[in-house]
Formats: structure tokens, C-alpha cells, sequence
């Protein structure tokens, strides 16, 4: 029926789409909107997400190069996106800046973060977390600024993951007193039974979020939506083809195998998150600040849509011209 | 008159029983000499048994010194020969093994048994960690081995092994890491095999071409998105388990042993087969058989029936892995 | 390799060790739940509570039972037992509510079952594993089916079968059973795309444990703001009786040959069978139910059953500790 590659694509993707489906219906189901997803927000927010990061970070060895290379990337990927959305917004007419946040921002989360672990293990989704850290970071700054047009360094310093990041990476790379290693065992226990609920809640809340977009909105949101979906692959590939020019990434075949796997899953990473449509946390930040939300509400649903189509054409490419070169 | 006579016969009595109490005396004494003699006459019988190990001393040979040093008939001298994984010093040793001086000898996994039953003659075999005895052809029947080799198998019962996993995590993709060279793990695929359909999983192979091999096929195995990996008992993996165990934990992906050593030296997940020491005992019970004069051929291979356990704390926490209380109240564990 | 010491011990040793740090990390996210409702002010009970009954514990359900072979006996035995446990019960919420100055009957349901959702479940399977969770899952269908017929018409409402009947829930249990029924042998990529829908529950069953037990915190919150306080004579009653009534049931089960005590020579049926005594006792510490499903009409809770729910759950924490060291000295190594 599928080659084995084709299947373990499809294997990837559909489990999240399902989910993200089962929340969609969900929210078709909630006609009165009982569920509140600013709850849920919360919960992912402040326990959830910070959970899975310092769970992830803490059992694996730090490597100073691998955090910044997806790190750089991270930021290099929103940054060559700018340029690209501001022209869109100029030929859409808009004045205001929230218009590019579904463009520039990357939905790293959602998605990305259950495709990463499927498609490339434990370790994809550990790089994937730290691309999606960086992610998070800059929208919670950058972008905060761009749709309020108020600089708020502290907003920046209340943000759990940044913690949890680095106390993932202390314990990982400092060496622990013994008497502390007990609280730490302790700690790692917890952090992985709340990290399990990030994933799917993350999932569910994108489904029911866009159970309420109407097919009509939906055409603004076109022409930004297949940007981001189109756009972002191509700057991605781009990326990586210059860290590999510079030599970040090396693809010597002599190479250790297992050190080759680990560049290319890098690769691989920045490539897939490059593909994601726009967060619903943009979405989220328009709405709060009155700043285009309905044109980001249509560009993040038409992504995210058009994501079932592109996500796994991107892995196609990715399993062909990454992971098997070299 | 009848008083002379009295202390006469007085006198008579009593020379007469201390006559008696010397007699008594001396034959005390003969049989206490007697039974000196026959004392040393039934010393324990001097045995040499020669020990040909693949990679070094286990916990199994610690079994089988144990039971024999027990042995109220024999005083057993064993030498051991280290091949160190090298075959051409293993067939340098089964060449040079002079069966005048050992009655026996023993040998550690399939493929040293093997060695020895082609490259020696005569001298009965006892073998220890074979787990498919018939399959390797060591032995006819698991009853009667016939021939002159026999001993004890680390057979696992898999389907045991596989209700006990499927208590800690679901495996859908199982992957069998060994040693290409060693002929005994493709007995024990072929057993992991037949629980297939039962537990519901498939398995994928994944042989390692020596030590220069161990990163391409570990890629592979990681390619392969399998759930567990399981491995044999097979001496090249254990020799290499450190660095093998370490890549898989670092992925996260779980490692099932049958070897115990593994779990506590190499950080494996969970080891589930027999307790070495206990099998190395159970062949030195068949040893001592051998000694007593029994054919090898008329002993039947031993098996320890349960399943013994053990647990890497320290791994399971790093792999996320909840280990419930239920397995824990009959495993070992590692801290 | 690193150079640690490596310390070699029985499992049993180190079970009542870890078992401890499971429920006190179990306890740690509650507490986390609670906070989380004091900074929203509370007031998203039912999206906790709708999130959980539509799609995590349907999930969770699955999950356990598609991975654990199906004993008959032991699900029967974990519905008996759920409604052994109701049954004994009885006679403590006939008290209670008799005792109520407002003649507020829906005491009975508090009274009659425990908290199977938000805490046997997650419990049951941090302690158990899928085995623990899938015979809590039997009984936590027992307690809701009850909950919807004899407790509802107990508390004076009307039985609600059909609602119970339209459960995710229990379309998860027949879903997972049947599928073990009928042991579908699908070809190639066919039976690897059903275990790939395998894999999408997994992760949502993985999700269910922190979020059941934060809707158990959430929820408690709720009902320390609604005025509830943290003693209440009747709740310390029910958490004395009901581990008496778990115990004497083990006893009986043991004495009738349903749960020997020889290990013969199939090592994992008897501890299949000491896990389904462990779990009838940590059934029997279980709070009183704080679910928000069986509220008939959203009438709200009286300060009374605030602090019997309350106080049961407090109760119910030092009860959990004493009970899984039981279990682990006096069941798994009797």
C-alpha cells in the first residue's frame, strides 16, 4: 500500500491531526463555549510546557553548538520571514503590525512538537523543544511590542519556560551534591508526569480553537497562510544549506554514524518547525490587543488546514534529502 | 578355709575383669587405629576439571565453584582458560587440553560447546549458558542429551518474558540487536518469534558486524522507531553492552537483557531470564554426576523454571518508565 | 560508564520508597491544580470536568485495556467489589443525609462513591501500571453506572441509564473489549495503522494523568472557597469503615479460592491477582466523589458536604500512605 517511509510520514502527522481533530469536534460539540481555553492556556503556560522543557533538558547531556545552532535558527527563521510579511502587509493595505505575526511566528508547539518525537525520536523532540523555546521567547518580546507597541522587559522574565530551561540545563551540565540528588530525582519524576500533558493538551486546544473560524473568513487568510507554508520550507531549506556552506553542520561521510544522525536530525528540526503554520498564541496575542485579529485568526486556520497537505510533503523531502545524504 | 577360698575367688573376679577392661581397651584401641586408616582411605578424590570461558569469569562459574567446593567427595581443583573472545585462542586451548589430567571439562555458552565437542574426544562436557542445547546440537533431547555433553540452559520461557514486559510498557516494534558471528541468538529470535501473534508486535533484526559496525547498525536501530530493543545472550553484545545500552538510553529507548550483568553494569533496563549463579549450581550438580560415574548422555539438561528479575532504577527514571509495585515486590533492583 | 556506586537490593525494599515518591508527587500536582484555580478564581470546574469525561479518561481507558490481557473474573471482581464497597456504605449516607437540617438529599452520592476519576485512575496506573489501571478502570465503570442509577434515585432524581449508556467512557471500554474479542488478524500496513491510532491514545492516555489529578485539586479549591471546612466526624467514619469492608472482601475472596495465595509456577497470575486486592484497598481510601457530572439541576453544594468532600480528601491522603505500605509489606510479599 505505502513504502515504509511513506508510512512512518503518515504515522507522524496523523496522530496529531487526530487529536487536533477530537478538540475541533470538541468545540463543535461546545456549542455554548463552556470550555475555557484561557484555562487551558494557563495550564499549559505555567505547568504544562514548562514541564515537558526541564523534563527534556535535564536527562540529556547539554551541548553548547547543538543549543545554538536551533537557537540561531530559530531566531534566523522569524527574522528572514520579516521582510516577507512586511511586503504582504504593504500590498494588503494594512497599517497595523499584528498583521505579521502569523507570518513571521512559527506554530512550535502544537504541532511541531508531536511530529518531531514521532518522525525522530526522543531526540527530535528535544531539539525541537529548544527551537520551540527560542520561538516562544521572541514572541513573547519581539512580538509583544510589535502588537501592543509597548516594550516590556519583565513580561520577558515571567515567562516559566525561560526557567525551566535553566534549571533543565544546570542540572544536566553542574555537578549535583548528593544530598540534593534525591530532590532532583524527585523532580524529574514530576516534571514527567506533567510533561506528558503538554502534547495532547496543546493539540486539543488548537482543534477547538479552530472549530469556531467560519469558512468565509477564511479567505483573508489565504495569501498569508500559503506564505507560511510555502515560504517557510523554502527559507528553511535555505538555512540549513548555509550552516552546512559554513560548516555548522557538517555532512562528512566519515563522520561517526551516530554524530551524522545527530546533525541531520538538527537539520531535520529546523526544517519541519520552518514548515509549521502560524501559532494560535499569535492569533491569541492579536485578539488581546485588538491588532488585525480576525485576519490572523483566517491566517493561522487556512495554515494549519493547508499544514495536513505541506507537513507531510516537507517530511517527504526531509526523509529523502537529509536524512538519507550523506 | 572358705574364707581364703572367698578372697581367692575375689581375686579370681577381679583379674579377671580387669583382664577384661584391657581387652576392651585394645580392641578400643585396634578399632580406633583401624578406623584411621579406613579415615584416610576415604579422603576426598582429587578431580581437576578444566573451565573454558568465552569472556572472562560470571556469576554463573561462581555458582559452579560454589557447589563443587560442597562436594563431601571430591576435592575439586579447576583451572580456567580465558579465551577473551578470540576464537583462534579458543581453538588453541580445546587444541592443548590434555584429557589425562582434566575429567572433565566445563564450558561457557554455545559456541565454546560446540568448539569443544568438535575439536576434543572423549572427555565428558558440561556446559552452562546454552540456551538452545537441541538447536545448537549439543544435545539430542532436553531429557536425555546422549552423547557426552550436558549441563544447564539459560532458556527463557518467552512467553513469561513477554507477560512480564507487557506489564511495564506496549511494544509494537521490538528490535533483536546480536552479534552476526555467534550462531545461538538466531534460536532465540526464532523463539521471540513464535510470541509475535499473541502479543501483538513485530520484530526487527538488527545484526552488528563487529565493533566497527556498532554505530551504523545503532543508527539503524534508531532509524527504525522500535519501541524496545531486546538482546540475546550473546558475549560479543555483553562485551559491548556499555557503549551499545548507552546509545539506546540516550534515545530513550528501552533495553531488554537476559544477561542480569547488564542491568547492573551496563545500565540495561530490565534483565529477565534465570539467575546465573543458580545455573551455574545445577550444572555442577550434573558435574558431580559425571564424576560419580553417570553418563552426560543420561542427564538431562537442568533449567531454572522461574524468571528471575532485575531492575536499573536509575535507567528506568531517565527513560520515563513507571516501574509498578507489583514487579518491583519480585524483582532485584539496581540503584 | 559512569562511576556511581551501583547498589544492588530487593525490589521489595525499594518499592515502599518509591511508592511514597509516587504519591507524593501525585499530591504535589494536586496542590498544583488548587493553585491554579485560586489564580483564576476558580469558576472552570466544568472545563476540567469536560475535558476529562470526552476525551482523557476515555483515552486512558483504552489505552490500559488494549494493553492488558482480558481476565473475566477479575473485571467481575472489580465490579463486585465497587458495589460491595456502595452497598457498605450504605448505611453511613443513610445517616448522613437523615442528619441533614435541609433534607438535601444528594449527600447520598457523596456518601455512596469515591473519586475514581481524578484519583484511583491516575493512581492506579503510577502504582500499578496498565494492569492496576485497567482493573480500576472495571470499577470506576461500576461506580458511574451506579452513580447514574441507584445513587441518582437516592438522592430523589430520576435514574439517567441513558446518559450512562452514552458515556465515552464505557463506549471505551466495549471498544477496547471487543477488539480483544475478536482478535482481528489485519494484514501489513492495515494492522500497523491500527496501532498507529494506538499510538495518537497513547499520548492522549499519557496527557490524562497530570490533568485528572490537577481537576482534583482545581476541584477542591472550589469547595475550600465555597465555604467547606477541613473536618467533618462523618468523613473520618467512611475513611475508617470502608478500608475495614476492602479488607474483609480480600479475606473472603482469598477464603473462597478467587485469590489464592500459592505461586505455583505462573509467577505474573499471582501477582495479577494480589494487584486486584491492592486495588480494591486503595479503592476503599478513596475521597467521596467531587465529580461535577452527578450535580443534578447545578444545585450547588451546602457547606456540610463541602467539608465531608473536603475533609474526606484530606482523609484520604494519610490513608493512601498507610495502605500502599500494606500492600507492598502485606499483599505483594504475604
Amino acid at each position: 500500500m505505502f513504502s515504509n517511509q511513506n508510512f512512518l510520514i503518515i504515522s507522524a502527522v496523523i496522530p496529531s491531526f487526530a487529536i487536533a481533530f477530537a478538540g475541533f469536534w470538541l468545540g463543535r460539540l461546545d456549542t455554548k463555549r463552556e470550555l475555557n481555553q484561557k484555562s487551558i492556556s494557563n495550564l499549559v503556560y505555567y505547568f504544562l510546557v514548562p514541564s515537558l522543557i526541564f523534563s527534556s533538558t535535564h536527562k540529556r547531556a547539554f551541548d553548547p553548538s547543538e543549543f545554538s545552532l536551533l537557537f540561531v535558527s530559530a531566531i534566523a527563521m522569524i527574522a528572514l520571514m520579516v521582510p516577507v510579511a512586511l511586503l504582504l502587509k504593504r500590498r494588503a493595505g494594512v497599517q497595523r503590525n499584528g498583521f505579521i505575526l502569523p507570518l513571521i511566528f512559527m506554530n512550535t508547539g502544537n504541532i511541531s512538537l508531536p511530529i518531531a518525537l514521532l518522525m525522530f525520536g526522543n531526540e527530535g523532540l528535544s531539539k525541537s523543544i529548544i527551537f520551540h523555546l527560542a520561538n516562544i521567547f521572541v514572541l513573547y518580546s519581539a512580538g509583544v511590542f510589535l502588537v501592543s507597541g509597548q516594550t516590556d522587559l519583565k513580561q520577558f522574565l515571567k515567562i516559566p519556560a525561560l526557567y525551566a530551561m535553566i534549571a533543565g540545563v544546570a542540572a544536566a551540565t553542574l555537578p549535583i551534591p548528593e544530598v540534593l540528588k534525591p530532590a532532583l530525582y524527585f523532580a524529574g519524576k514530576l516534571t514527567d508526569i506533567l510533561g506528558y500533558g503538554a502534547i495532547p493538551l496543546l493539540i486539543v486546544n488548537l482543534g477547538y480553537s479552530m472549530s469556531d473560524i467560519r469558512l468565509e473568513t477564511l479567505k483573508t487568510g489565504i495569501a498569508g497562510g500559503m506564505i507560511r507554508l510555502i515560504g517557510g520550507p523554502l527559507l528553511g531549506i535555505g538555512l540549513v544549506l548555509f550552516w552546512r556552506m559554513i560548516g555548522w553542520t557538517p555532512v562528512d561521510p566519515t563522520l561517526d554514524p551516530l554524530i551524522w544522525l545527530g546533525y541531520r536530525t538538527s537539520e531535520a528540526v529546523i526544517i519541519l518547525n520552518a514548515s509549521m503554520p502560524g501559532p494560535v498564541m499569535a492569533y491569541l496575542l492579536n485578539l488581546k490587543y485588538d491588532n488585525c485579529p480576525e485576519q490572523a485568526a483566517a491566517m493561522v486556520a487556512v495554515g494549519t488546514l493547508g499544514g495536513i497537505v505541506t507537513i507531510p510533503l516537507v517530511l517527504q523531502l526531509i526523509s529523502t534529502l537529509i536524512m538519507k545524504a550523506g | 578355709m572358705i574364707a581364703g577360698k572367698a578372697i581367692s575367688h575375689a581375686e579370681s573376679r577381679s583379674s579377671r575383669a580387669t583382664a577384661f577392661c584391657r581387652f576392651i581397651g585394645l580392641l578400643l584401641c585396634i578399632t580406633a587405629i583401624q578406623s584411621t586408616f579406613i579415615d584416610t582411605a576415604q579422603a576426598k578424590e582429587r578431580v581437576e576439571i578444566a573451565m573454558v570461558l568465552w569472556r572472562g569469569e560470571t556469576e554463573a562459574e561462581k555458582g559452579f565453584r560454589e557447589k563443587l567446593a560442597t562436594s563431601p567427595d571430591y576435592e575439586v581443583v579447576i583451572t580456567a582458560f580465558d579465551a577473551g573472545q578470540n576464537k583462534e585462542k579458543l581453538d588453541t586451548i580445546l587444541a592443548g587440553l590434555d584429557h589425562k589430567r582434566f575429567r572433565l571439562a566445563y564450558t561457557f555458552g554455545t559456541m565454546v560447546t560446540q568448539a569443544a565437542l568438535q575439536q576434543t574426544r572423549d572427555i565428558p562436557i558440561i556446559f552452562n549458558i546454552v540456551q538452545r542445547p537441541i538447536e545448537g546440537k549439543v544435545a539430542a533431547s532436553m531429557e536425555r542429551p546422549g552423547g557426552r555433553a550436558t549441563g544447564a540452559s539459560n532458556l527463557v520461557p518467552m512467553d513469561s518474558a513477554f507477560r512480564t514486559l507487557g506489564t511495564l510498557m506496549n511494544i509494537r516494534k521490538l528490535g533483536f540487536v546480536y552479534s552476526s558471528h555467534d550462531p545461538a541468538p538466531r534460536y532465540q529470535l526464532a523463539e521471540i518469534k513464535k510470541q509475535q501473534k499473541r502479543f501483538g508486535f513485530k520484530t526487527f533484526e538488527f545484526p552488528i558486524k563487529g565493533k566497527e559496525g556498532i554505530a551504523s547498525t545503532m543508527k539503524q536501530v534508531i532509524d527504525a522507531r522500535v519501541d524496545a530493543v531486546i538482546f540475546p545472550s550473546d558475549s560479543f553484545v555483553k562485551a559491548n553492552a556499555t557503549r551499545i545500552i548507552g546509545i539506546l538510553n540516550q534515545h530513550r529507548i528501552p533495553s531488554v537483557v537476559v544477561i542480569p550483568e547488564m542491568v547492573s553494569e551496563n545500565r540495561a533496563l530490565i534483565s529477565l531470564g534465570p539467575d546465573y549463579r543458580t545455573l551455574g549450581q545445577l550444572a555442577a550438580d550434573n558435574a558431580l554426576q559425571v564424576l560419580k560415574g553417570n553418563k552426560p548422555a543420561d542427564l538431562p539438561v537442568r533449567v531454572v523454571p522461574q524468571l528471575s528479575i532485575m531492575i536499573n532504577l536509575a535507567t528506568a527514571d531517565r527513560l520515563g518508565i513507571h516501574i509498578p509495585l507489583q514487579l518491583l515486590s519480585v524483582a532485584t533492583v539496581v540503584r | 560508564m559512569g562511576t556511581a556506586t551501583v547498589i544492588i537490593s530487593s525490589g521489595a525494599m525499594a518499592a515502599q520508597f518509591l511508592s511514597l515518591r509516587m504519591l507524593v508527587t501525585a499530591m504535589i500536582i494536586i496542590v498544583a491544580g488548587a493553585l491554579m484555580a485560586k489564580w483564576e478564581g476558580g469558576g472552570q470546574q466544568s472545563t476540567l470536568a469536560r475535558l476529562n469525561s470526552q476525551i482523557f479518561i476515555p483515552c486512558l481507558i483504552f489505552a490500559a485495556l488494549n494493553r492488558t490481557p482480558l481476565i473475566l473474573s477479575e473485571a467481575l471482581t472489580m465490579g463486585a467489589g465497587a458495589l460491595f464497597f456502595s452497598l457498605c456504605s450504605y448505611p453511613l449516607a443513610h445517616w448522613w443525609v437523615a442528619r441533614d437540617p435541609e433534607g438535601d438529599r444528594n449527600g447520598f452520592i457523596s456518601m455512596l462513591f469515591g473519586s475514581t476519576s481524578t484519583i484511583l485512575l491516575p493512581l492506579a496506573y503510577l502504582l500499578f501500571g496498565s494492569q492496576g489501571l485497567a482493573k480500576a478502570a472495571f470499577f470506576h465503570l461500576m461506580n458511574l453506572f451506579l452513580i447514574y442509577t441507584w445513587g441518582r434515585w437516592r438522592a430523589g432524581h430520576p435514574p439517567q441509564l441513558t446518559a450512562f449508556l452514552k458515556t465515552p467512557t464505557l463506549h471505551a471500554v466495549l471498544l477496547a473489549l471487543s477488539l480483544k474479542l475478536f482478535e482481528l488478524d489485519l494484514p501489513g500496513q492495515l494492522q500497523d495503522l491500527l496501532w498507529l491510532v494506538e499510538k495518537g491514545i497513547g499520548m492522549m492516555a499519557s496527557g490524562a494523568l497530570p490533568i485528572l489529578l490537577i481537576s482534583h485539586g482545581y476541584a477542591l479549591y472550589c469547595l475550600r472557597s465555597s465555604g467547606g471546612s477541613w473536618w467533618s466526624g462523618a468523613a473520618l467514619l467512611r475513611m475508617l469503615w470502608l478500608p475495614l469492608v476492602a479488607t474483609t472482601l480480600i479475606l473472603l475472596l482469598r477464603a473462597i479460592g478467587l485469590a489464592p495465595l500459592e505461586k505455583g509456577y505462573d509467577l505474573m497470575h499471582y501477582l495479577d491477582l494480589r494487584t486486584t486486592e491492592a486495588i480494591l484497598l486503595l479503592a476503599s481510601a478513596l475521597p467521596c466523589t467531587i465529580s461535577a457530572f452527578w450535580r443534578p439541576g447545578d444545585s450547588p453544594l451546602s457547606k456540610r458536604d463541602s467539608s465531608l468532600l473536603l475533609s474526606s480528601a484530606l482523609l484520604s491522603i494519610i490513608a493512601f500512605a498507610l495502605l500502599v505500605f500494606i500492600i507492598n509489606r502485606y499483599i505483594f510479599n504475604s
